[in-house]
């Protein structure tokens, strides 16, 4: 009996060398796919996990307006039956000693006393020694710097000496500068033993904020109960929130893992499709003969089905494991960029099922044309002659449609996009024959008469070779958009950072701030001026009600366009919000509907009055007036305050003397050059892994260019070999096809580049991305593009012409 | 002109050796139009090939004006193919991709060289097989005994020493054959090109003037128009 299944695998693998190549670009196409979802899981979940670590397993916490208060105040609070654990905590700024070539000799950290360190509410990530006894717990990033191990002990200056009992990873407990020059904008954090803080710092019994734990913990109720209670006293509640967004300003990433999945199906597609649609053309007289002798239409779609099946089956058999390896190389690299050392877990399950499911079915349905060709295929198909006319009339219509496509790409929206991609891949055929026409003279010039004859070959299998160049044009399009973007936004971002920092220096100090301090630092000669604003974390609802947590500031007292925190918007009047981008888009309201905020004087609503651009926490931020803050909130005091820098003042002197005068009470000092390094440095750390990503989707191109040249190739066999029986040479026959493959590339190239170069122009003027994506041309992704996109091509072109200069010349002139 | 000694090929399927040529001795001198008959699998296409160095032999020697092939590099040999051998081909071997006149230039621009010449030469050759005003045509556009003349044409067009035409007629009805035939017999006049044809056509024959006729891997006979009992004999061989 006929095993259709052998069948089908012997049809497959029947061209060995197409066999490969394609079963090639399935695999990586999945393989990335795999990849970029097992990564975006990852990443997601990585930054999630510090989150929760972060809140650990807290309900509520109480802090004060004031600095600290006393734990007698809420102690009966802690009684409350209701209540199932709960933490407190000291916050205390100090020097330390450290002798170290490299550290300066007082270096500032935060001491954080709590309650007890292996509390749940806490969860801190242990790497060595142990949480028990009253010793020191060090981050990683301090034990590095610092050369301290377990048992060595740590000086903080006027405190105490204390021993290293704990080292742990990653929490934002204790995070902390990975560098010397990191550390002169921001303080090492530590932990230690609470009373012991208490005791050093003379405040017994005093606590910076407490966490509680409830039995009860999705009753939302205790919030109301506890603003009540609260009411008329210094303390306030916040439920404790995850919101990894806060830190985690890294969408843009996830948009890119999607496009590099989606961009690498899309070719991994269409070198599936040429493979099928060559081989179902090639067979339409088998499929005929099949049908004379009594196979049903069915049997023959069967036939093929089960030949893609296996393709599909196969090929995501082995691209996934290898896809899970590459997430693993691919998250670690990714997550090197953040200056903090994270672990992660590898979230691979259901990105691989499906992803499995995605590379079972894909290539099914990207085979649907071909499959239909050899189901409908006409038993006397043999006798049958195609209708030109008709041929003439579809690609006529296909022009057509491809250019109303196109035109409608000037859509603003997302749509544009797509029809933009569906346009170009149906002009192609005539873009790659006027280019090879155009480029003619160049390629004999450079490669002589088999150069020509590779012009004149393009025409064969116009569609194939337009689709495989239409492939690698839109990636090359794709690496200059991104390109343009990474360029364009950081330079955007700069802007926005200048206009919207506040100043020149931002201090944030860990004690509010008095009258003496501000007059102080305003009589350096560095200082031109001081202000300040008011600010404090809070937690906030969705329109889906879900809890937010973000920094609500308030507007500086003298909003002058050299301290304004944002633009968009003049100011903000009472009862009245201003969300920042990010803040905004992840409410979900529109402007003028109301977001409910749980502030320091209870849960209040807000009119949202407008979305303004601010480079305050990355745009994840509320802003509202300072009487707000003063009369509503009753708060008072200040710890941030905003300094401008004298036209003869240098900023990074000026940093030090505030270090030296204040190194107890301030917890950072940020320049607004930090600020932009810090965000370029992301940047540019990100365009690395951007242009890493994008090479191999080039590469997975050339693939596509290498496939279709063997099939072009074993097509012409007996082309091949009458030339080389007229006179040319295996050198000549090699040039040939590398020619083929120039052309295929170069017209990728060139129309990657225009097509690149129109996205950008459809970004400058959407009205979405003008703003941060102005009319920029990314000339060194272009050039990457160019380079890689040539070079690739003609390494793609080396096997097919190698095969075809290796060509038996009897068996190909018997071809014909 | 061409000169074959002891010429011995082989080719080997599976465990088994099958001997194709046994030892062929052959000499053709210039001018001369040579037709090959014999049974299928006689040897005779394995002959032309290993004459247009297509193919190397198991053994032997195959010389060329005194310059002994099989000694040759694959590039030394497509060399003497592009410069001395024309072929014609049953299944006339065009190249879809190319015109009529860009595929009779073919041998002529394949060794790169540009002569001012080669353009004459191309229309001085249509016009002489008789394709004025298809010059620019798609090959497939044409009919079979027109396509011949295109490879006629692409065979002489660089004024080859010898013609190897397989079959040329083989997929001709009798008067296209014979307009086919009057060609290759003018310009081997014209020309003194030698041709050595293969062919199963009797008709096809009666054009050359010594006909080989081939036997297992080796030469029959060797006859002439004058012979004696000519077309007898060439019947019963065939037979």
């Amino acid at each position: 009996m006929l095993n259709i299944w052998l069948v089908s695998w012997r049809n497959l693998t029947k061209n060995k060398r197409r066999f490969f190549f394609t079963l090639i670009a399935v695999i990586l196409g999945i393989l990335l796919t795999t990849s970029m979802l097992v990564a975006n899981n990852t990443v997601k979940d990585t930054f999630r996990y510090y989150e929760e670590i972060y809140a650990g397993d807290a309900d509520y916490w109480i802090l004060s307006k004031n600095y600290s208060f006393s734990e007698d105040e809420v102690e009966e609070i802690k009684q409350q039956s209701i209540v199932s654990d709960s933490l407190s905590v000291l916050d205390k700024q100090t020097l330390v000693e450290i002798d170290q070539p490299e550290a300066p000799a007082e270096t500032s950290v935060r001491v954080t006393g709590v309650s007890d360190l292996e509390s749940n509410l806490l969860k801190l990530p242990l790497t060595k020694g142990s949480l028990k006894g009253n010793g020191l717990i060090i981050p990683e990033n301090a034990a590095k710097l610092w050369d301290k191990d377990i048992g060595d002990t740590v000086t903080f200056k006027g405190l105490g000496e204390i021993e290293v009992t704990g080292i742990v990873g990653f929490t934002s407990w204790l995070a902390s500068p990975n560098n010397w020059e990191d550390a002169e904008g921001r303080s090492f954090r530590v932990m230690m033993d609470l009373a012991t803080l208490q005791d050093w710092t003379n405040r017994d019994n005093q606590i910076s904020y407490i966490r509680l734990q409830h039995k009860d913990r999705d009753n939302e109720n205790w919030l109301s109960n506890y603003q009540e209670l609260l009411q008329g006293t210094p303390l306030y509640v916040q439920p404790v929130v995850i919101d990894d967004l806060r830190n985690n300003d890294v969408e843009g990433l996830y948009s890119v893992f999607y496009l590099v999945s989606i961009l690498s199906l899309f070719i991994s597609g269409f070198i599936i499709f040429n493979m099928i649609y060559s081989s179902v053309i090639e067979r339409k007289k088998e499929f005929s003969i099949m049908k004379s002798l009594g196979y049903t239409n069915f049997n023959v779609f069967k036939l093929v089905f089960i030949e893609v099946f296996l393709l599909s089956l196969l090929g995501t058999a082995i691209a996934l494991p290898i896809g899970v390896l590459f997430a693993d190389l691919f998250v670690e690299m990714l997550l090197g960029i953040f200056q903090d050392t994270m672990v992660y877990t590898l979230n691979w399950k259901s990105a691989t099922i499906l992803s499995g499911l995605i590379g079972l079915l894909f290539p099914i349905i990207i085979s649907g044309i071909p499959m239909y060709i050899a189901f409908k295929t006409p038993i006397i198909y043999a006798m049958r002659n195609s209708n030109k006319n008709s041929r003439f009339r579809v690609r006529i219509l296909r022009y057509l449609l491809g250019i109303t496509f196109i035109l409608l790409s000037f859509v603003d929206n997302y749509l544009g996009y797509i029809f933009l991609l569906f346009g170009v891949v149906l002009i192609y055929p005539a873009v790659i024959k006027a280019l090879a026409k155009v480029l003619a003279a160049l390629i004999e010039k450079i490669l002589g008469y088999p150069g020509r004859l590779s012009v004149s070959n393009i025409k064969v299998n116009t569609n194939r070779n337009a689709n495989t160049s239409a492939m690698l044009a839109i990636s090359i399009a794709v690496v200059i958009f991104l390109g343009s973007a990474l360029e364009s936004i950081p330079s955007g971002f700069e802007k926005e950072i200048r206009q919207t920092f506040g100043g020149d220096i931002q201090v944030q100090f860990e004690e509010p701030v008095n009258e003496e301090t501000i007059n102080k630092i305003n009589s350096y000669t560095e200082v031109e001026s001081v202000e300040w604003f008011r600010e404090t974390m809070v937690t906030w609802k969705t329109i889906e009600n879900e809890f937010k947590e973000f920094y609500l500031m308030s507007t500086p007292s003298k909003n002058t366009e050299e301290y304004q925190l944002f633009e968009g918007q003049d100011n903000v009047t009472s009862n009245s919000i201003l969300l920042g981008e990010r803040a905004f888009d992840e409410w979900g309201g529109e402007v003028n509907d109301s977001i409910t905020i749980n502030t320091p004087s209870g849960t209040r609503e807000y009119q949202v009055s407008g979305k303004v651009n601010t480079s305050q926490d990355g745009g994840y931020v509320g802003f509202i007036s300072e009487n707000e803050f003063k009369e509503s909130f009753n708060w008072n005091d200040i710890n941030t305050i905003m300094i401008s820098v004298s036209d003869s003042g240098n900023p990074y002197e000026l940093r030090e003397k505030l270090n030296s005068d204040f190194a107890t009470y301030i917890s950072t000092i940020t320049l607004v050059e930090d600020q932009i390094e810090s965000s370029q440095s992301s940047f540019d750390g990100m365009n690395e892994v951007m242009q890493f990503l994008l090479i191999i989707v080039i590469a997975l191109s050339s693939i596509g260019i290498s496939n279709t040249l063997l099939m072009n190739t074993m097509e012409r066999i007996g082309e091949i070999g009458t030339i080389r029986a007229i006179g040319f040479t295996t050198k000549q026959v090699r040039t040939m096809i590398i020619g083929e493959g120039l052309i295929v590339g170069i017209a990728g190239i060139i129309m990657g580049v225009l097509l690149g170069i129109f996205v950008i122009y459809l970004n400058s003027i959407s009205n979405a991305s003008a703003m941060h994506m102005p009319f920029i041309i990314p000339w060194s992704n272009i050039v990457l593009a160019i380079t890689a996109g040539i070079f690739l091509s003609l390494i793609a072109s080396i096997i097919p012409s190698y095969i075809a200069a290796k060509i038996n010349l009897l068996s190909a002139l018997k071809e014909n | 002109m061409i000169s074959v000694n002891q010429l011995f090929k082989h080719f080997e399927q599976g465990n088994q050796k099958i001997e194709v040529l046994k030892g062929v001795d052959l000499s053709i001198k210039e001018g001369e139009f040579i037709a090959i008959m014999g049974p299928s699998g006689s040897g005779k296409s394995t002959l032309l090939q290993l004459l247009g160095g297509l193919d190397t032999p198991s053994s032997g020697q195959v010389k060329i004006q005194g310059k002994d092939f099989s000694g040759l590099t694959e590039k030394q040999r497509t060399i003497v193919r592009r410069k001395d051998i024309g072929f014609i081909f049953q299944n006339y071997q065009l190249l879809p991709t190319l015109t009529v006149e860009e595929n009779i230039g073919f041998p002529l621009h394949a060794d790169g060289r540009k002569d001012k010449n080669n353009k004459e030469k191309i229309i001085n050759i249509i016009k002489e097989v008789g394709l004025e005003g298809l010059e620019k045509k798609s090959p497939n556009l044409l009919s079979g005994g027109q396509q011949q003349r295109v490879s006629i044409a692409r065979g002489l067009i660089h004024e080859p020493k010898i013609l190897l035409a397989d079959e040329p007629t083989g997929n001709l009805d009798r008067k296209r054959a014979e307009e086919i035939l009057d060609l290759l017999s003018k310009f081997n006049k014209q020309r003194k090109q030698s041709i050595i044809m293969v062919t199963h056509d009797i008709f096809a024959a009666g054009y050359a003037d010594k006909i080989i006729l081939f036997k297992d891997g080796l030469i029959e006979k060797e006859v002439t128009r004058e012979d004696h009992g000519y077309a007898e004999y060439l019947a019963s061989f065939l037979a």
